[in-house]
């Protein structure tokens, strides 16, 4: 069996970013690479993210409540969570250009950041069912192992 | 009605009610509640699939003909790993080897069809210009798979037994993305260029870092609530111990069935 020494997590980590990485470097020779516009992407990204993320959770927080009384406290930390994420997005995207991209007003970029966060999210959705199951599928036809029985 | 009115009717509310449609066929308990949230998720896709006819001047409506294109290679896709895993070894249910020839085939049309949406003439045009949330979606996979699969793979080479076969499929997958993702930064497409694909794969690499640190600190967030939720919850009753007397009675019956009595002797 391979080292499950701490050497594995370095290992995983070189085998999930390096591919990622080798894309990108060739996709610099191609284009103009880091820009502003990725800075805002990944701002818009993350603040949509968090207040979409934060507004999910909490709705899994009533299948928690379940087995807790269903007590508000937690209800109302995630929605208070997500109410300052859409906040901050929305002050944010109000300081003239900082955040803005080809949109014409601060709703139409809420909108989008939505949409393309969507779309992220099918594309990782597909990453997961093409990994997950072509591991899935290999694992299920394995050959059965021999039951094997020590000798009395 | 003003575009507006129509991009909320038939484009954000069947959004919203998709989501929650989805979240209540999965964790309601009621048999009829999940019936109902299915229904209303099925309606409430082709409501947003049909955008591009009910509000064609939306820019929303981008979105639904995005789904349009992209649903036929994802669900042949699906469809075929489950065909060709539960033809597998499995104890109940197995399919046919037809159902397993029929997942391969799958596999290799829906494989065939996303390339062809990015060399072939099949792109995804909207209206007429390349659909950007088809480019946004296609660069998002050809960047993330590759590490996924390798990913997966040292996971799976660094716990499993013997898992050779496990391994070489997902290098094969790992590897195969990985040259599609160079194929794409490289050769131009009939609608799309490399250097094109390539803007996509960097703005793809920003969503996909800012995703997680977005959902990374919404899920602190959550833990945060939860364990300060749970400190201030009252400790419960402590129960006291057994008292003399309930000590002398436990005593009194173990000893009443331990001993055999009469029957002992002897």
């Amino acid at each position: 069996m391979a080292d499950r020494s701490s050497g594995g997590l370095l290992r995983l980590a070189l085998a999930v970013g390096v591919p990622s990485a080798l894309l990108l470097a060739v996709a610099s020779t191609t284009t103009a690479g880091a820009s502003d516009g990725m800075l805002v992407r990944f701002v818009n990204a993350a603040l949509t993210s968090f207040t979409l993320a934060s507004f999910i959770l909490m709705v899994l927080l009533m299948v928690y409540g379940d087995r807790r009384k269903r007590p508000i406290a937690p209800l109302a930390g995630m929605l208070a969570a997500g109410l300052v994420g859409a906040g901050v997005t929305a002050f944010f995207l109000s300081q003239g250009d900082l955040l803005m991209e080809a949109n014409g007003s601060v709703r139409a970029q809420m909108l989008s950041n939505t949409i393309r966060f969507s779309t992220s999210l099918l594309a990782l959705m597909l990453t997961g069912v093409l990994t997950f199951g072509v591991l899935l599928a290999t694992v299920m036809h394995r050959g059965r192992a021999p039951l094997s029985f020590e000798e009395e | 009605m003003e575009e507006q009115s129509l991009a909320l009717f038939f484009f954000w509310l069947p959004g919203v009610a998709i989501v929650a449609g989805l979240i209540l066929a999965l964790l309601s308990k009621t048999g009829s509640v999940r019936r109902v949230a299915a229904m209303v998720t099925g309606a409430s896709l082709l409501l947003v699939l049909s955008t591009p006819w009910t509000v064609p001047s939306s820019p929303s409506s981008a979105f639904g003909h995005f789904i349009g294109s992209v649903l036929g290679p994802c669900v042949l896709l699906g469809v075929g790993l489950h065909n060709v895993g539960f033809s597998g070894n499995v104890p109940v249910g197995r399919l046919s080897n037809n159902d397993r020839n029929a997942g391969i085939a799958m596999l290799v049309l829906g494989g065939g069809w996303l390339l062809a949406m990015h060399w072939g003439p099949l792109t995804p045009t909207y209206p007429s210009q390349v659909n950007g949330y088809w480019l946004v979606f296609w660069s998002t996979v050809v960047l993330v798979t590759p590490g996924v699969g390798a990913g997966l793979l040292v996971l799976v080479r660094t716990y499993g037994d013997e898992r050779h076969a496990e391994q070489r499929m997902l290098g094969m997958l790992a590897l195969t993305l990985l040259l599609v993702g160079l194929a794409g930064l490289t050769v131009d497409g009939p609608t799309l260029s490399s250097s094109a694909f390539a803007d996509a794969m960097w703005l793809a690499a920003a969503d996909v870092f800012g995703m997680v640190v977005g959902l990374g600190a919404a899920m602190v967030v959550l833990a945060l609530v939860l364990v300060v939720y749970e400190r201030q919850m009252t400790p419960p009753p402590v129960a006291q111990g057994p008292s003399e007397h309930d000590l002398e009675r436990v005593t009194t019956i173990l000893q009443s069935n331990l001993s055999g009595g009469e029957s002992d002797r002897g």
